[in-house]
């Protein structure tokens, strides 16, 4: 079984998690829209070997799987920002415990950022759908 | 959650975690249960584009409506546009009047976060997201200002929705655009168009032709170039295209549709090309139709689809009248003129115009000159200058289903002049006839007489002489594979004495070696017992050349000699005893 995840770690200030259009149903005519934003460089300044880049791994308990297309599991997710990241989809367990106490069995987008971003100012928009009303955790 | 990849083996550590996705917290989302349709219809709010499909234009205002309750105070609001064409493109951006203004505010050198930006999300489907923030509510109508948008390719305005977000990640209005505003866009025109083949005559089966052009607009990445043609017809896929000071522009596929009247040509350019350049295409494989009053092209730059000009234009191709001098050959020779004996055929001929870059040089046999001459390692041809010194030097194929040898790589050596043809080791036909070989240029896409020789052009083919046969038996010594062997012929001469200038030439069937001997210290012959000079031919394949004769042999039934040539590498059992596939091949000895 993978770890707990430790909530108590400590959270990067002024980098967050935004919805855009939260309606459900939208269809492909008005798309969904997670932004992540930092506002803050100076929060990124853990220091990186050369063997090192800097992940973020965005978690959808209701999967990743709603956009127009089933992407297979390591292929590359739409995103889009300022920075030269790369996003790719990862599929999730399906037999294993998936409460939010076990968020690493979740689908996910592993985000590698380039480095700049402890220099620049960012934000990341993912498309996703909402199909139902019910609760999404991210 | 946040951590560090090691890119060496691609574990990750996370270092810190978000919000806890409880209620309440950013990372947990309930969507509302309304539908979007239920939101007002701002129809003021759009995209405000016409003008040239596939252009950029900047200055563009794009009209925001909200509602009187609007409030933008956070990263969730913005305008998400899906359109079914990517209007945003890595070259848009924020006007100048956009990214000064206070309020509302958009991103500024200061706030590159909130940069407008695009994703593809599926084929025909983009997501354009354009964030801004006000400091509060903001109820009345205002422009965004883009420049460097790019208009689709079509007439009509494709399918596009913008909704408006507010603070809370809720819509606050939004506008669709299904299957209206007919004929917004337009298709322009080219900048500069200008055509002109290297040979304008009318009725010209090759010739290459080349555009000269330049557009308004930048020429798109993998965009596709259609010449329709009017008059004229293509047989290619053979084009180029370059920048006025010769720099290449690489092509992807260059290719004829069935009626040969449009050329279809699909750039590998990995940049746009700049507009205000001129470029020019030189495309292969062109004919002019005589019979038709006009003949002139459209050049279309298309969308990289090929759905959309762009932008077109037409010209005319001032011809001129025919003056299609053929190929001249000037003189046919044999070596021997006897028919149907080992020989070497000598053309010379003049050519009216170099070789283009899309044929070949290329002989055409007919049927009783390539029936016995359809072994290639039998024949060795020269391409002489007309000097008969100078050596092209080429290589040629022989394709005995269209009867045709077939030169390569003479495009840039050819030039219009005279030159000579040396065929060694050909055997005469038993008859001639005048069209026994042509000399053609072969266009190679699809096999059409680009020019041929006519037959007024043509010299008269030498008549045959009939030969004598003599009474001449062989035999055969060390008849195992690989050893050298003893040829021994036995032959009596009816009509001419053996004198000191009698030259025999003996040619071997091919599965003897090329150059007969394994080693030139074994060329041996002798007649009648005493050693005389031989050699292989010096041109010619499997042939040996027995001369100057010590000894003098008068004709008649009682003065038998012998021809001995030692030291001929056995050949393989296997080749002889009745194998088929050498039932034709003979030993032949002839003298002159």
């Amino acid at each position: 079984m993978l770890p707990l995840i430790v909530q108590e770690r400590s959270r990067i200030t002024n980098f967050d998690m935004y919805f855009s259009n939260n309606i459900y149903n939208s269809g492909g005519n008005f798309l969904n829209v997670i932004r992540l934003v930092s506002s803050d460089p100076t929060q990124w300044t853990n220091v990186l070997q050369v063997n090192e880049k800097r992940v973020i791994t965005v978690f959808a308990y209701q999967g990743w799987t709603n956009l127009f297309t089933t992407l297979s599991s390591y292929s590359s997710y739409p995103c889009a920002s300022n920075l030269a990241a790369s996003y790719t989809y990862i599929q999730g367990s399906n037999t294993q415990n998936l409460t939010s106490d076990y968020p690493l069995n979740w689908d996910r987008i592993n985000i590698i950022l380039p480095g700049t971003e402890s220099s620049t100012k960012f934000s990341i928009i993912i498309p996703t759908q909402y199909p139902s009303t019910a609760a999404y955790s991210f | 959650m946040v951590g560090i990849l090691d890119t060496n083996n691609g574990a990750i550590r996370y270092l810190h975690a978000g919000a806890r996705p409880i209620m309440g917290a950013s990372t947990y989302l309930t969507p509302a249960n309304i539908l979007v349709y239920s939101k007002p219809k701002q129809t003021a709010m759009q995209l405000n584009i016409a003008g040239l499909a596939g252009s950029y234009k900047s200055n563009v205002n794009f009209t925001i409506s909200p509602s009187a309750s609007f409030n933008g105070n956070s990263y969730s609001s913005a305008v998400i546009v899906m359109s079914s064409w990517q209007f945003y493109v890595s070259s848009s951006s924020l006007s100048p009047t956009s990214t000064a203004s206070v309020d509302p505010q958009f991103a500024n050198v200061a706030n590159v976060e909130q940069t407008p930006l695009t994703i593809q999300v599926s084929s025909t489907s983009f997501l354009t997201y354009i964030p801004f923030t006000t400091t509060g509510v903001y109820g009345s109508n205002f422009n965004i200002v883009l420049d460097s948008l790019k208009f689709p390719y079509s007439l009509d305005l494709p399918y596009y929705s913008v909704s408006l977000i507010d603070g809370t990640g809720a819509i606050d209005g939004y506008n669709e655009f299904i299957n209206q505003n007919q004929n917004i866009f337009y298709t322009g025109v080219l900048q500069d168009l200008a055509f002109s083949c290297n040979d304008n005559s009318l009725g010209v089966i090759n010739t290459y032709c080349t555009i000269g052009f330049s557009s308004f607009q930048d020429i798109e990445i993998g965009a596709v170039l259609v010449v329709n043609l009017y008059g004229l017809f293509v047989s290619t896929n053979l084009c180029s295209m370059q920048y006025s000071n010769g720099t290449s522009i690489p092509i992807a596929s260059c290719l004829p549709n069935v009626n040969q009247n449009i050329l279809t040509i699909t750039l590998a350019n990995t940049e746009q090309l700049p507009f205000n350049t001129q470029y020019s295409i030189v495309i292969n494989g062109m004919s002019i139709d005589a019979t038709q009053i006009s003949n002139y092209i459209t050049f279309q730059v298309m969308d990289p689809t090929n759905a959309y000009a762009i932008e077109q234009k037409t010209r005319i191709l001032l011809t001129s009248v025919a003056q299609d001098f053929p190929i001249e050959i000037t003189q046919f020779s044999f070596e021997k003129t006897n028919p149907v004996v080992p020989s070497s055929l000598f053309v010379n001929f003049t050519l009216p115009r170099p070789l283009n870059a899309d044929e070949a040089f290329a002989l055409v046999l007919n049927k009783d000159f390539i029936t016995p001459n359809n072994i290639p390692s039998k024949i060795n041809i020269r391409l002489m200058m007309a000097d008969g010194v100078t050596l092209v030097p080429t290589t040629w194929v022989l394709k005995s289903i269209n009867s045709q040898i077939i030169f390569e790589n003479l495009q840039t050596v050819l030039t219009a002049s005279a030159y000579s043809l040396e065929l060694y080791g050909i055997t005469t036909p038993s008859t001639v006839a005048q069209d026994m070989i042509s000399i053609i240029y072969l266009r190679i896409y699809d096999n059409t007489y680009a020019k041929s020789n006519i037959a007024s052009s043509t010299s008269t083919f030498p008549a045959l002489t009939s030969k004598v046969n003599s009474l001449i038996t062989l035999q055969t010594y060390f008849n195992t594979e690989g050893l050298e062997q003893e040829l021994l012929f036995t032959v009596i001469n009816q009509f001419v004495p053996i004198t000191q200038y009698t030259v025999w030439v003996i040619n071997l069937p091919i599965y003897y070696s090329q150059p007969i001997w394994n080693d030139d210290y074994l060329i041996y012959c002798t007649i009648s017992g005493t050693p005389l000079p031989c050699t292989r031919s010096v041109h010619t394949p499997y042939q040996i050349v027995v001369s100057s004769s010590p000894l003098l042999v008068s004709v008649g039934s009682s003065t038998t000699y012998t021809i001995t040539v030692f030291g001929i590498t056995c050949p393989r059992a296997a080749y002889l005893n009745g194998n088929s596939m050498f039932a034709t091949e003979s030993i032949f000895l002839g003298m002159y």
